[in-house]
């Protein structure tokens, strides 16, 4: 459903992916895990279409989506940033994103709305950093937008609203399954989340497979949690040249 | 139910190993339907597809069936299949660590036992 074939996305000289081949079959939640600038961003991007690759295929749902309408209507990204200088209402973003989604379910997106306690009158940008998350992750889940990318959409949230947020996500993809991309820097915290985990490092991929395969893996390894196995597959911290 | 999953070893696994518990404790009896997949994953807050991994797992060993249209039940053998498989595992699994340890901390076998009874005496008082 997702497929790279030797994609390489760079700018300037600097590739933030690499020749990066992998298969999504989909109607999963995938984890995509990687280091700052690993090329979690980068991939969600040209899925979403906002870039097209420097060289090499990507396809979603058989087809490339760059300028490509029957594909960018149906996969959704939703990023931690963006709106702090949206004028617009928050019941006007939300009609807005209703009016591009064809699968928007308007009932849902209200329900979501009271339980997230949006202030629906008020302008975006005068939202604080966490409401406009909330906003963020509504249009995300109403959308039912068959590919869903949520790009560390919970910063700024706290500790309920994101467990609010992650509940949401899990019994609206029990019953309306369909493939669900999320990439966090709090692995152990969202891993329960995934069945599937892509882990990308330096514009490669890591590790891509179930997610009880990396439990395994760390069961086996020496590593107390999944946050140190990761560290531990991307290579480490390093720290030459910090003292 | 079990309400949390710790999530040091696979998941499927301990889905698996929660709804066997509710099973040997009885609480969940033979011809109950099984809590459903959505109010599962609500209650341990883990991927829809995990929780049916386990499910399935159960299915597959005959402990729980499917009826179609309505859900998955315990089987009527299912406890006695459970009590046969873990209990035949149990001198291997926990008594012969138990023993090992012991003598290596230099517990004799007396010593051993009145330890267990108190613990027994304990849990039953609980």
């Amino acid at each position: 459903m997702i497929e790279f074939k030797n994609v390489t996305l760079a700018f300037k000289k600097q590739k933030a992916l690499d020749n990066v081949s992998f298969t999504l079959k989909g109607g999963t939640i995938c984890g995509v895990l990687g280091r700052n600038g690993a090329g979690k961003t980068s991939l969600f991007r040209l899925l979403a279409a906002y870039v097209r690759p420097t060289s090499g295929d990507a396809r979603v749902f058989g087809e490339n989506p760059y300028e490509n309408q029957r594909i960018t209507q149906k996969v959704a990204l939703i990023t931690d940033m963006g709106d702090e200088y949206n004028s617009f209402s928050v019941r006007d973003t939300l009609k807005l994103a209703a009016a591009f989604r064809p699968n928007w379910d308007e009932g849902y997106a209200q329900r979501l709305a009271k339980r997230f306690e949006l202030p629906v009158k008020k302008a975006m940008s005068s939202l604080s950093h966490g409401q406009r998350a909330s906003v963020r992750a509504v249009v995300g889940l109403a959308s039912r937008c068959e590919v869903t990318i949520f790009d560390e959409a919970y910063l700024g949230m706290d500790a309920a609203f994101r467990k609010m947020f992650v509940s949401a996500i899990l019994d609206d993809f029990t019953q309306n399954p369909r493939t669900i991309l999320f990439s966090t820097h709090f692995i152990d915290e969202m891993s329960k989340l995934f069945n599937e985990v892509l882990i990308l490092d330096k514009g490669k991929v890591a590790f891509q497979g179930d997610s009880d395969v990396l439990r395994q893996l760390r069961q086996n390894s020496s590593s107390a949690t999944l946050q140190d196995l990761f560290i531990e597959i991307t290579g480490g911290i390093d720290n030459e040249g910090i003292s | 139910m079990r309400a949390a999953l710790d999530g040091s070893s696979p998941i499927f696994q301990q889905v698996k190993e929660a709804i066997e518990e509710e099973i040997l404790r009885g609480k969940l009896a033979p011809e109950d339907q099984i809590p459903s997949n959505r109010k599962l994953v609500a209650l341990w807050e883990v991927n829809p597809l995990t929780v049916m991994k386990g499910v399935q797992l159960l299915a597959d060993e005959g402990i729980l069936y499917k009826k179609r249209g309505e859900g998955m039940f315990v089987a009527p053998d299912a406890p006695e299949r459970l009590r046969r498989r873990i209990g035949g595992g149990f001198v291997k699994d926990y008594v012969e660590p138990l023993v090992g340890l012991a003598d290596a901390l230099g517990i004799g076998l007396d010593g051993l036992c009145k330890q267990i009874s108190a613990v027994w005496e304990e849990l039953r008082n609980d």
